[in-house]
């Protein structure tokens, strides 16, 4: 070819023509495509004549532009790659002018796919949803500033008479009080005294046991509270004895009482048979220190109803201390001060040998949190960590479906010269379209769930270490937005990294395979895709932990309810209540009769079984701790590793009367009522702890608490199941019993009385109130708790628990099914085809469905022991919140189990049963 | 049209053409008989198959056979048209031309 | 690129009859649309656009490769680029021939096909008629 030829006009119509073809084919080979162009059309012009040659010419240039066009559209993806920086910064352009139409690109698949997404985002929102609420709750109770304004320069100042081995008693004496108040006037700006005491409210409206709290002036101004109506106490009226008294109601007394009628104040109110005028009415919201008091008397009130003797002796400790720290003044400096007046009230010799005063200033903080509220706390946020994760397991394993499922339009776009960046922004978008969709359902279901935990909200809550009750008020659970946003934040990145991961990896080279692919191949089911397999197991394996987390909860709040609790509730009434003063004027002789007297009526009451004396009800909190010394002929305790052990009194029939089994030795006779002999009855508890692997019946110990002086050993005589004193929180630690004789001269007691079947405990009050006139009239009953009110105290903050995991642990559940669910039935879709050859073939109904049924086993076995040995090694977290209940009971551990592979497998069936319903003409004729 | 215009046909086609040859089938039963030519296994999609199928229909080298063999109305059955079986005479011709070519050149044994 | 021969079955007729155009030669773009005619007796044409789309496809595939021009061939004009049939290529081409070989067979069973080469031939179109 020397001297070269040219085809002239159509020449230049193919070379245009061609121009279709990418830039770089152009360049390569448009010139080459041109020559061979113009040699056929010359060879034709001068073989064929100019006819053919034109014919050619035609079907030439119209087949250079349809080629050209089909070089652009099958570009491969790998080319863009190694791109010019020219290139790239066109690259980049094309990025950012690209935006909406991606956006219009990934609503549409979203719109394409409407189950498939909006499974993605009720899960999303659940998760989030859920997680939300309960983590926002957790935050009110938790991190939300007390209710008392600038709580950090609140304090409390502890003035404890510490003997060795006993827990020391943080209660304070009104002179020893006085004392303190008028040394360290300059520390304080306020300093009051408060003590709970519950009274019988008589008029106006429907008599009832109420709370209260016995409070000196100040203490309203120390805790920052402001009156709504009136005002509070004055100066003066702290000890005053003259009537009428004056009381200060609550917010809510004042509503439920009054109609919140603001000329309450100046009317009269009848407590305990006595009259007291309303001065104030404190503001809504503020309920003191100790829970939720109907009303606040002043001091002084004390003196009709308990006798002069509160305020006399300064052996009698009655009251907590709460002050408020001076402007200017620093914790520090208020202990330095604290101290030496501390020991100069407290002198010398009212110190016992081996006594020792302690002076602590506990900043409010400390009281505030406790170590049980950290547990449950940790818990709780263990948990939502975990449904969290089931959440994003469950989205991510979506995601890699549909990927999988998309990995052939993927690979044609990638094909078609769509960039990677362009296809990673697509899914991106896609994903923030979900996670904003998710995040405003989620939203939604956070705001009515908060609706919901306002209803479910326990009466107290976190009751703190000094008898504090810690009252969070429902109404100010509220979302919490950083929560909120924390949790979507996380769901959203995992949600991007299942989107994105795929398409990053995905190589411009395996077009064909996945072209060829098709969704006609067969035997590949969604689960068998390694990853959705293990993050199938991985929602298998969180569900089992929550599951048997929640179970041995429910384990522990169903052995307190059971007769298991070691008391039988039902028909159980206990009565507490102080002979206040008058008694005492007496000789301790009619004391004790007083007792007795009042056990002896209860007794004959119809419907009454047994009355029985004792100190404290079961569940209600400790009366007397102390430590054990040594057993005698056995351990010697070092003095910082000595057992705390409870100590009760118990007459003869206190174990019958509570439903208590004696399981070796004795129970108290009835002459050991009267006589004070250093024997004990152990609780099965104490007996193994002290008495390791043999009998403790016969052997003795010493403890910081003896009646015949000069530390002599107890007894045992006897050992009874275990009753749970403190929260189950707290656990069980070693109980004594001690004679009722050993008591004595103690104004305090408890009655115990048993009614027979049809005869409601709560009955008998006013027949005791009665009975009570009868020896001593308004001696008030400040605790009537039935066996059903005990329990339900006793168990309120497991309750909590239990309720917010079990609703982890359902929710969880949900989230698991759904995710097998949508894989089987993911499953049965894409492997349609498959489904209806083999019915072609002759497979029966039951055949397929098994066959689909049996993706989602591995799973589950494999998440199932991941998930038990999970749980296995988690569930000592647990052990301080249990109460009889191992934390590998086996029972709730297999129970966990069971339920989650029912679940499962239910899950897994109802979208397999689809399958039998495949009719195989249609499948193979689809695509 | 003359049967020439019509090629050169898609494997696929003409498989589809030779499955009908001796009997009307429906679109599985194509499937199945296309499955049997060969050792390599049928790696189109059933989609892309149907497509084959729809696009012949409607170039008229099949039709629907209105004489069904059992009275099962969900199935449609083809059947080869003339123009159907002149095509595919003509593309087996021109492939047994390219067989002759290609056993002249050695990328096939002489045998046959 | 794939490499299984029997991926690539059944070979798109074009591809085929590239491959059979270039046999075990080295050809530039104007030499394989002559070869690809006379395959067909002058039937059939390679239009230029077609080639060069054909070309980049089966070279992406690994049917094809780029080659150096042959010794003999020397150029005055810009310089052209020369491909040939990779080892894969001609396998594949060859696994395509025994497939429609095949094919023909079974078409020639029934009575589709031309007649055979061999001594079948008076039978079967005797049949035919």
């Amino acid at each position: 070819m020397s001297g070269r030829r040219r085809a002239g006009l159509p020449g230049v119509l193919f070379r245009w023509a061609f121009r279709v073809a990418p830039r770089e084919h152009r360049e390569a080979v448009a010139e080459e495509a041109a020559e061979v162009f113009e040699a056929g059309y010359l060879r034709r012009a001068e073989e064929e004549g100019p006819r053919a040659a034109r014919r050619y010419a035609r079907r030439a240039v119209a087949d250079a532009a349809l080629s050209g066009w089909r070089l652009r559209r099958s570009r491969p993806a790998a080319r863009p790659r190694v791109a010019t920086p020219g290139a790239r910064s066109a690259g980049g352009l094309d990025l950012v002018t690209g935006l909406g139409t991606d956006l219009r690109h990934a609503l549409r698949r979203l719109r394409r796919a409407p189950g498939h997404s909006a499974a993605i985002v009720v899960i999303l929102a659940l998760g989030v949803g859920a997680n939300t609420a309960v983590l926002s709750a957790l935050r009110t109770a938790v991190a939300a500033p007390p209710p008392y304004p600038a709580a950090d320069r609140l304090v409390f100042p502890r003035l404890t008479v510490q003997r060795a081995g006993e827990e020391g008693m943080s209660l304070w004496s009104w002179r020893d009080f006085v004392d303190f108040r008028e040394a360290t006037g300059d520390v304080f700006s306020h300093l009051a005294g408060y003590t709970a005491r519950s009274a019988s409210w008589n008029d106006p409206g429907a008599a009832e046991s109420v709370p209260y709290e016995l409070v000196t002036p100040g203490y309203f101004e120390a805790l920052g509270a402001v009156p709504a109506l009136g005002r509070f106490f004055l100066a003066e009226e702290e000890g005053a004895t003259s009537a009428p008294g004056v009381v200060v109601l609550s917010h809510d007394t004042w509503h439920r009482r009054f109609g919140g009628d603001p000329a309450a104040v100046g009317r009269a109110i009848t407590v305990d048979g006595i009259r007291l005028r309303v001065v104030g009415v404190a503001g809504a919201g503020f309920r003191g220190l100790t829970g939720d008091p109907a009303f606040w008397v002043p001091a002084g009130h004390g003196h009709a109803v308990f006798g002069e003797w509160l305020f006399e002796s300064r052996t009698n400790y009655w009251f907590h201390v709460v002050a408020r720290l001076a402007p200017d003044v620093a914790i520090e400096a208020a202990r330095a001060r604290a101290e030496p007046v501390g020991r100069r009230i407290v002198t010398a010799d009212r110190l016992e040998r081996g006594e020792r005063l302690e002076v602590s200033v506990v900043p409010f903080h400390e009281v505030w949190t406790n170590p049980t509220t950290h547990a449950s706390v940790g818990l709780i946020g263990a948990g939502a960590g975990l449904l969290l994760l089931i959440a994003i397991a469950n989205v991510a394993s979506l995601l890699l479906a549909r990927n999988r499922r998309e990995s052939r339009e993927t690979a044609v776009r990638l094909a078609l010269g769509a960039g990677r960046g362009r296809l990673l922004r697509a899914r991106l978008i896609e994903s923030l379209a979900i996670s904003a969709i998710a995040g405003v359902a989620g939203l939604a279901l956070a705001a009515w769930s908060v609706h919901g935990i306002r209803a479910l909200w326990p009466d107290r809550l976190l009751t703190g270490t000094g008898g504090e009750v810690r009252w969070i008020d429902p109404s100010g659970v509220t979302l919490d937005l950083p929560v909120m946003l924390a949790g979507l934040g996380l769901a959203t990145l995992a949600a991007l990294v299942f989107a994105l991961l795929p398409t990053a990896l995905r190589r411009g080279g395996t077009l064909v395979p996945a072209l060829k692919q098709g969704a006609g191949s067969l035997g590949r089911g969604a689960a068998r895709s390694g990853g959705r397999r293990l993050l199938l197991g991985g929602q298998v394996a969180f569900s089992v932990a929550l599951l048997i987390a929640a179970g041995l909860l429910a384990a522990t709040l169903l052995r307190l309810h059971g007769e298991q609790g070691g008391f039988e509730p039902k028909g159980l009434l206990a009565v507490s209540y102080t002979f206040a003063g008058r008694p005492v004027a007496a000789s301790e002789t009619s004391l004790e009769q007083a007792h007795e007297e009042l056990r002896r009526r209860a007794g004959l009451l119809p419907g009454v079984t047994s009355a029985a004396l004792g100190t404290s009800p079961p569940l209600a909190g400790h009366t007397m701790q102390t430590r054990v010394s040594e057993t005698v002929g056995g351990t010697v305790y070092p003095e910082d590793r000595r057992p705390a052990i409870g100590v009760h009194s118990a007459d003869h029939g206190l174990f019958a009367t509570l439903g208590m089994r004696l399981l070796e030795g004795r129970a108290f006779t009835e002459a050991e009522d009267r006589r004070a002999r250093q024997v004990l009855v152990l609780s099965r508890f104490a007996a193994r702890r002290l008495f390791p692997g043999e009998s403790a019946v016969g052997r003795q110990l010493r403890m910081g608490f003896s009646v015949a002086g000069d530390n002599a050993p107890w007894t045992v005589i006897g050992v009874v199941d275990d009753v749970l004193y403190g929260s189950p929180a707290e656990g069980l630690i070693a109980e004594a019993y001690v004679p009722y004789g050993a008591w004595h001269g103690q104004s305090y007691a408890t009655l115990f009385v048993r009614t027979g079947p049809g005869r409601d405990p709560a009955d008998l009050v006013p027949e005791l109130r009665r009975a009570m006139d009868a020896i001593d009239r308004g001696v008030p009953f400040w605790r009537t708790l039935t066996g059903a009110e005990l329990r339900r105290e006793g168990v309120a903050d497991t309750r909590v628990l239990v309720l917010v995991l079990s609703f982890f642990a359902g929710l969880a559940l949900l989230l698991s099914a759904t995710g097998v669910w949508a894989v089987v039935a993911q499953a049965v879709a894409e492997r349609r085809r498959e489904i209806g050859l083999r019915v072609a073939l002759g497979a029966r109904g039951r055949e397929v469905e098994g066959l689909m049924v049996r993706q989602g086993i591995a799973p589950l076995l494999a998440g199932g022991l991941a998930g038990l040995v999970l749980a296995a090694l988690g569930s000592r977290a647990l052990s301080g919140l249990l109460f009889r209940t191992g934390t590998h009971d086996p029972l709730v551990f297999a129970g966990a189990t069971v339920l989650l592979a029912v679940v499962w497998l239910l899950a897994s069936w109802l979208p397999a049963r689809a399958a039998r319903r495949v009719d195989p003409i249609e499948a193979l004729s689809s695509d | 049209m003359a049967a020439e215009d019509h090629l050169p046909l898609t494997p696929l086609s003409l498989q589809i053409l030779v499955a009908l040859a001796d009997a009307p089938r429906h679109g599985y039963g194509i499937l199945k008989e296309i499955e049997g030519f060969s050792p390599v296994p049928f790696r189109s999609s059933t989609g892309t198959l149907y497509l084959a199928i729809q696009r012949l229909e409607e170039q008229g080298l099949i039709e629907e056979d209105v004489e069904r063999p059992s009275p099962d109305s969900r199935r449609r059955y083809y059947r080869l048209t003339d123009l159907g079986r002149d095509v595919a005479m003509a593309e087996n011709r021109r492939l047994a031309s390219l067989l002759e070519i290609s056993r002249a050149k050695g990328f096939l044994g002489s045998g046959g | 690129m794939i490499d299984a021969v029997d991926d690539h079955l059944p070979l798109a007729p074009r591809f085929f009859q590239v491959l059979l155009a270039l046999s075990g030669e080295t050809m530039h773009g104007y030499g394989i649309i002559q070869a690809y005619e006379a395959l067909s007796g002058g039937r059939e044409t390679l239009l230029p656009g077609s080639l060069y789309a054909t070309l980049a496809r089966m070279t992406e595939l690994g049917l094809i490769e780029p080659a150096p021009a042959p010794a003999g061939e020397k150029s005055s004009g810009p310089k052209r680029r020369y491909v040939r049939a990779t080892g894969l290529g001609l396998e594949v081409a060859r696994a395509e021939a025994e497939r429609m070989e095949r094919m023909v067979g079974l078409a020639r069973e029934r009575r589709l096909g031309p007649a055979a080469s061999s001594g079948r031939r008076d039978l079967l179109s005797g049949e035919a008629r």
